[in-house]
């Protein structure tokens, strides 16, 4: 028999029958001055800092919103800001600025260490910030215009290849995107989920699943490793219609082409986009499609899918053009970006390889105002070194723990000048330390999946919204 | 005095272990007994944890546990053995006389409780943790040594034996969590025996001071709860690259 109590006056009345025991009522809540109190002292770090990921229907394990939510969960607080384990953060503070460092500074910290220590006092609620109205729905941003991506199976077992499908942008006239939103229906098995727009290509296909047919070994290793993340650009097409279960397969190109760019991705850990502190958005013609790459992993648990897109938009031209950093594409391009570290070979046991470093060149001035560094479960460190043409080098961003299930967007604003250069090095870990490592006796190659690797640099650069934004960077 | 702010606490647990969606459910052993439980069904999926309560207790020792877990993404079944609770029936009705017979009983007991947990849709049956306390801790590690899916363990207060000890040896890709009170002398010193032995590097053993024996440490330490939790985000994850892809 399934059971639902909603027993909103329980605990109040419970409260009232035990008081005269000697619990504290509201009048001895008043906490002495400098007595560090909940509402007063911790409930401002918390908003700040941590509500994003814990209320309800986020991925933290607990509510932060009220004090009930969060006592018991104490203890646990405060070993994890003491440690920095929480909020999670992990670039090397001595290098770079960033905007959405949400680290917290050493006296947050010493509040909160304190108020446990002193037995988590709830203090008067009257002390308490006005709460943070949250977006329903689950969005972080508020979103303009939203739409659902069809339903996906998500069967228990077996390898899924990186997937596109088509869909009409959702938007009827020139827009300007200044925030983006992918939500997950089911987190679990959502390993990427990136898109961008391009023109509308008359053969290119709407409610159409297509993939690329990318050799494995029984472990399911790629065997031809040219550096795509899609497979061959020419070989076994595979199609799956939107709804439907049969696939079916011809030889030739993907008629899914993405001429552009990934704007937008998510990302386990990753939060939404948002351009619209720097004053930028991504400008999306009337007519444009929408290019998604899908990426899912089966857990051991076949799950249907709902992810949702939201966007907020406008019409009006704002000064700055957002522009992602993006793989080249050779003469015969990949279906799948070129990614610069395709002869990556991890030997077994090596704890800490260098994998082969990615270097940015900028043919113009820019402003570089993100970094995304990707790789999977054996990243162990990235570091993105600034070569200035004056031969100057300046580490801008040093990660010395990459945790995958965190992957963080840096925000930062740095202005780069024509001639510089970004020097990017991933470190990675394949041995028996890294406890996430699932076979340190193996050779670890370049790849999509999580059991191959990656060593993505990821940048987000500005521009005016008025120039061109080919010919700004080339990669190697 | 200072003890005081734990009760309205625990009266809010209670109170919010109450509003939580469960389901009572029964299930039969291999011999045909029927045992009953609680399941506490994860939305949108995700690994399964079970509870095996300790000899002085049933299920509902973890109600509090239960709900705080399925809070944070599992699916978790806590069930009485036979003998215990719901599932006192025909010839177990009695355990202090009945001991040696239920006892025996008991891993049969377990094998069906996980067979209906990793029946259940929400359930991966490829990421599975269980918490035992007492003389369910035994049961725990036993099931472990049968189930290399069960990727780590929350032991409360109790030991195993020379087979269990073998299989926790050998094992370093399962975690395990001890937990006992220092006054709780054989159970602290099992619980220290059996976290020693594991070859996992990640294994760890938090000892109190007079807060009891098993689950119910959680009274007097209800922080206890909490850190389960959290031991069971780090070591069985419910999303991320952390969780292990299914190739086959």
């Amino acid at each position: 028999m399934a059971t639902k109590i909603s027993v909103v006056a329980f605990p109040i009345l419970l409260l009232l029958i035990v008081a005269p025991a000697g619990v504290a009522t509201p009048a001895a809540n008043q906490d002495p001055p400098g007595v560090v109190t909940f509402h007063k002292d911790v409930l401002p770090l918390f908003q700040k800092n941590c509500q994003s990921c814990h209320r309800p229907g986020q991925i933290g394990p607990f509510s932060m919103l009220t004090y009930k939510a969060t006592r018991p969960w104490a203890k646990a607080i405060k070993a994890a800001v003491a440690s920095r384990k929480m909020p999670p953060w992990m670039a090397d503070p001595r290098y770079g600025h960033f905007d959405n460092d949400r680290s917290l500074k050493e006296a947050d910290i010493d509040t909160i260490v304190a108020w446990v220590n002193n037995g988590a006092a709830e203090g008067d609620p009257k002390d308490a910030p006005p709460p943070i109205e949250w977006s329903a729905g689950g969005w972080q941003i508020r979103p303009d215009v939203s739409l659902d991506l069809p339903p996906y199976p998500v069967p228990a077992q077996g390898i899924r290849e990186w997937e596109r499908i088509a869909f009409p942008a959702p938007f009827k006239e020139d827009t300007w995107v200044t925030s983006v939103e992918i939500l997950p229906g089911v987190p679990a098995v959502v390993h990427h989920m990136c898109f961008g727009f391009q023109k509308h290509q008359p053969t290119t296909p709407y409610n159409l699943y297509e993939w690329m047919d990318v050799p494995r070994d029984e472990e399911g290793v790629t065997i031809n490793r040219d550096g795509t993340t899609r497979g061959p650009g020419k070989g076994t097409v595979l199609t799956r219609e939107v709804g439907r279960t049969e696939e079916k397969r011809r030889q030739g190109r993907a008629m899914i082409q993405h001429e552009g760019t990934n704007e937008f991705c998510y990302l386990p850990g990753l939060p939404y986009e948002d351009y619209r502190a720097v004053n930028a958005g991504v400008f999306v013609p009337a007519g444009s499609d929408m290019i998604v790459s899908l990426h899912y992993t089966a857990t051991g648990l076949a799950v249907i899918d709902r992810s949702r897109i939201g966007f907020t938009v406008t019409k009006v031209r704002p000064p700055k053009k957002f522009l992602p950093q993006d793989g080249a594409e050779e003469e015969d391009p990949p279906v799948g970006r070129r990614q610069a570290n395709i002869q990556l070979a991890i030997p077994p046991y090596e704890g800490s390889y260098l994998g082969p470093p990615a270097e940015i060149t900028f043919l113009k001035d820019v402003e570089l105002v993100w970094f995304r560094p990707h790789a999977h479960v054996r990243g162990k460190s990235v570091r993105y070194t600034l070569r200035h043409p004056d031969g100057r080098e300046e580490i801008v961003l040093n990660v010395p723990r990459y945790d995958f299930n965190w992957q963080l967007t840096y925000r930062t604003s740095l202005k780069i000048p024509k001639g510089a250069r970004m020097h990017v090095q991933f470190t990675y870990d394949n041995s028996t330390a890294n406890r996430y490592n699932p076979d340190p006796g193996k050779w670890v190659y370049y790849g999509g999946q999580s059991w191959e690797e990656m060593g993505t640099p990821n940048m987000g650069f500005l521009i005016p919204s008025d120039a061109d934004e080919n010919d700004f960077i080339k990669e190697r | 005095m200072k003890t005081l702010w734990l009760a309205p606490i625990v009266i809010l647990l209670f109170a919010a272990a109450l509003v939580a969606e469960n389901k009572d459910v029964s299930f039969n052993a291999a011999d045909g007994f029927t045992l009953k439980g609680t399941f506490y069904s994860a939305e949108k999926g995700g690994p399964g944890i079970l509870l095996l309560h300790q000899c002085n207790a049933d299920r509902r020792i973890y109600d509090q546990l239960a709900t705080m877990l399925n809070a944070a993404g599992y699916n978790v079944l806590a069930f009485d053995f036979r003998g215990f609770g719901g599932s006192k029936a025909g010839e177990y009705t009695d355990f202090p006389a009945q001991r040696q017979n239920i006892m025996e009983r008991m891993p049969g007991d377990v094998e069906a409780a996980l067979n209906f947990l990793t029946a259940q849709t929400t359930v991966n049956n490829r990421a599975l943790g269980v918490v035992g306390g007492s003389c369910g801790v035994n049961q725990a590690v036993q099931a472990g040594r049968r189930h290399p899916e069960i990727r780590t363990l929350v032991l409360l207060s109790g030991g195993t034996d020379a087979a269990g000890e073998a299989y926790i040896e050998t094992s370093p890709k399962t975690p395990i969590l001890g937990a006992a009170s220092e006054e709780d002398t054989n159970a602290a010193a099992a619980i220290r025996r059996i976290v020693g032995l594991s070859t996992s590097p990640y294994s760890r053993v938090d000892m109190f001071k007079d807060v009891g024996h098993a689950a119910s440490m959680f009274a007097k330490q209800p922080d206890l709860e909490a850190d389960i939790v959290i031991w069971f985000r780090s070591n069985l994850p419910v999303g991320g690259y952390g969780l292990p892809p299914a190739i086959r």
